[in-house]
This record gives C-alpha cells, structure tokens and sequence, in this order.
C-alpha cells in the first residue's frame, strides 16, 4: 500500500528532473510534476496484469494529453512542455531493454513477446495522442473559464 | 536603402530566425510553420510563404510585384529546449498584441538564442533523481532505486564531459548505455540494489528517445509525414544504439 502511494510521488520527481533536461522553466515544474503523478496514478490503476499492457498506456497517455491541453490554454504556453513532461515515463524504455536482455540469452519468443508488448504500448501512446490533440481548442477554454483563477502575486 | 525596406528585411529576418530557433529546440512543424505566419502578420508582411521540414527551413515573402526575399534555411537539430520553446511563443504573442516593437523583438530574440542550459550542479542531481524516481516508480525495491540514482550521476557526468559531441548522437548513446549497464554489474556486485535489470532500466531512463517519439506522432497527426519519418528514424536509432550498447556489456559480463 506504501509502495503504491510513493510510486506517483516518485513519478512526479522523475517527471521534474526530466524538466530540468529539457530546460523547462522553472516556473512550469509543479504542473509538469502534477501531471506526470496523475498519468502514474492512472497507469498503475489500469496495469491490472504484471506485463505492460496496452490498454494501461492509453489510458494513462490520453489523461496526460488532455491534462497538457487543459493547462496549455490555462497558462497561455505551448501544449509541448506539459505533454514532453508527460509521455516520458510511458514510453516504453522497460520494454525494450527486456527485449534485448531477452534476445541475448537466447530467449527467442520472449524476445518476441516483449517486443510486441512494446510496440503495443508505442502504439497506445500514438493513439492517445492523436486522439487528444484533434480535439478542437474551444472545448478546453470553456472547461478552463470554469475553474476559478488562483490569483499571482507578480502579474506581467 | 530607404528606411521602410530596411525594416521589411528585418522583419523578415526576425521571422526566420523565430523558425530556426524552434526547429532546433523540437518544436513540431506545425507549431513552426503556425508562428512564423502569425508573427510575419504582426509585421505587416502578408505574402509570407513556408516549408518546413525537420531539417530545413524554405521561405519567401512577396513584395508589391516581385519577390521580395527569400531564405532557405539549414537547421541542424540541437538539444531539445522547451524553455526557447515558450520564449518564442511568448514574443510572437507579445507583436500580435503590440506589446513590443520590431528592435526591442530582435533584441529579445537574439536574447532567446544566448539562453543557455541549467547549471551542471542542477543538471547531475536531475540525471539522478530522474534515473532513481523512475526505477522506483517502474515497480523497483528502494535499493534497486538508490544504485540507479547512483548510475544516474555517473551517467550524468559522463554526458556532460561529451556536452561538445554535437553530432555523436549514436555513439553517445551506445557509449552512455555501455556505462549504465557497466556500472549496475559493478554496484550489484558491491551489494548495492537487489534486482540488476530494475537498476539497469532505471539507469537507461534519461536516454530514452521521449522527445523524439512525441514529436514524431504530433507530426504525423498533422499530416507532416516526412518530417514525422525522419523524428521515427532518430526514435529507431537512439533504441537500437541502446539496446546495442548493453549488448555489449552483457556478452562481456557472459563470458
């Protein structure tokens, strides 16, 4: 139970230090964070099997898609600094080093299930994001106007 | 040259430059081709004409009766740079809204290009907490994620003694996971982590070609498909580059 409530803590770290490589400024680093705890929390969730499955992909990338687009209209900023963030810890990095480890010790078919496997979840991703992204910008600005403005102390 | 057509070349020149300077931080094309129109509107130049694609920038604006200028554009891809990102997009905001005028926006553009990376004393700690967080959050035992985070600051140094290999990518990648996957057999065996393919994993995490991929499908969503092509080609490289350099430590450690 621990484990599972320290997973999306770690995830929100991780998706902060990624910011730092992708030179994000500063003042983007809590929503990247928060976003990319929420995608873990829906990802583990929907990750019902041990394996990587599709489904908890695509469901996970298409909360960070519409998270992304939410906030890119809310902050005035290009979608692509919440949605790099976001879709980082989804790509399938796991799957394919157990491909290769797989392969190498001659493991021929599980070489192959793990490929399949990873190629699945590129391919949620790929959906998700699609399906996210063509959703028209009108739709996110009445849900923005909805939510109540925090007020800034230093307004440009 | 009378002042007006001296302006229009600035202008022009500025639009250019905004394309440039987001190509090479991983702008997608469309988001490239959208502001450099959006900012030669604000700059009264209407005839503006682009092509963009992930290396290149084609562009010609049209005068009264002829061809005004005209400017192709080499790009090499740099390091991905959201922060250059947003600055550009903030600027084109700023000259739709008049905000700012064509000499303050040259001079803040020329600003945008100098801006430079987070300090190597940010950088380390985040190659660390990045490679640490995600084995944790990959279902790694809290040792496992400590020797990551360890790999990861090797890892991180590594990268930043080979900051001027502009056009190693491959080869960095290869070299950068040979390390990982190096340093993991050496922590396991001094008892640091439990389970060497979570450290290795978590290790590998910061290489990952996210950036690529992301862009690669936006590209393809709006119908870019050569320039989505050759973000896939560079996603195929950098993971086949990976999974080869840990192949190579591995038959090593095999024997």
């Amino acid at each position: 139970m621990l484990t599972f409530a320290l997973q999306p803590l770690a995830a929100c770290f991780g998706t902060i230090a990624f910011c730092i490589f992708f030179r994000v400024p500063a003042k983007y680093f809590p929503t990247c964070g928060l976003i990319g705890a929420i995608s873990w929390i829906i990802y583990l969730a929907a990750n019902t099997g041990s394996a990587i499955t599709g489904g908890a992909v695509f469901c996970a990338a298409l909360t960070v898609v519409l998270l992304s687009r939410f906030f890119s209209v809310r902050r005035r900023c290009p979608v692509t600094i919440f949605l790099i963030a976001g879709i980082f810890p989804l790509v399938p990095g796991a799957g394919i080093y157990n491909t290769v480890y797989a392969a190498l010790t001659g493991n021929t078919s599980l070489a192959v299930t793990n490929f399949l496997a990873a190629f699945k979840a590129a391919f949620a991703i790929a959906i998700a994001v699609s399906i996210g992204v063509m959703i028209p910008t009108k739709y996110f600005a009445a849900i923005e106007r909805r939510f109540p403005r925090i007020p800034r102390k230093n307004k440009r | 040259m009378p002042k007006k057509e001296q302006q229009k070349e600035q202008a022009f020149h500025l639009v250019v430059s905004a394309g440039e300077i987001l190509l090479q931080s991983g702008a997608e094309i469309f988001r490239v081709e959208g502001t450099m129109k959006h900012m030669a509107n604000s700059l009264h130049i209407y005839s503006l004409e682009t092509y963009i694609i992930a290396n290149g920038i084609f562009a010609t604006a049209e005068g009264e009766q002829d061809l005004m200028r005209a400017q192709i554009k080499e790009v090499s891809t740099g390091d991905t740079d959201l922060g250059k990102i947003e600055a550009v997009n903030t600027l084109s905001r700023d000259l739709e809204q008049k905000r700012c005028t064509l000499e303050e926006a040259l001079a803040r553009m020329e600003a945008i290009r100098q801006m430079g990376d987070y300090p190597v004393s940010l950088l380390i700690p985040a190659y660390a907490v990045g490679a640490g967080c995600f084995c944790y959050a990959l279902c790694g035992s809290a040792s496992d994620s400590a020797a990551a985070a360890v790999v990861g600051i090797f890892l991180g140094i590594f990268f930043w003694l080979l900051r001027n290999w502009k056009n190693a990518k491959a080869l960095k990648t290869i070299l950068g996971s040979m390390l990982v996957t190096f340093f993991s057999l050496v922590l396991l065996n001094r008892h640091l982590g439990a389970d060497l393919n979570n450290i290795i994993i978590g290790g590998l995490m910061p290489m990952l070609p996210g950036v690529s991929f992301t862009n690669a499908i936006r590209d393809f969503v709006e119908n870019d498909y050569v320039s989505g092509l050759i973000r896939l080609m560079d996603v195929l490289l950098t993971v086949v580059s990976m999974a080869v350099g840990v192949a190579i430590i591995w038959q090593l450690a095999l024997f």
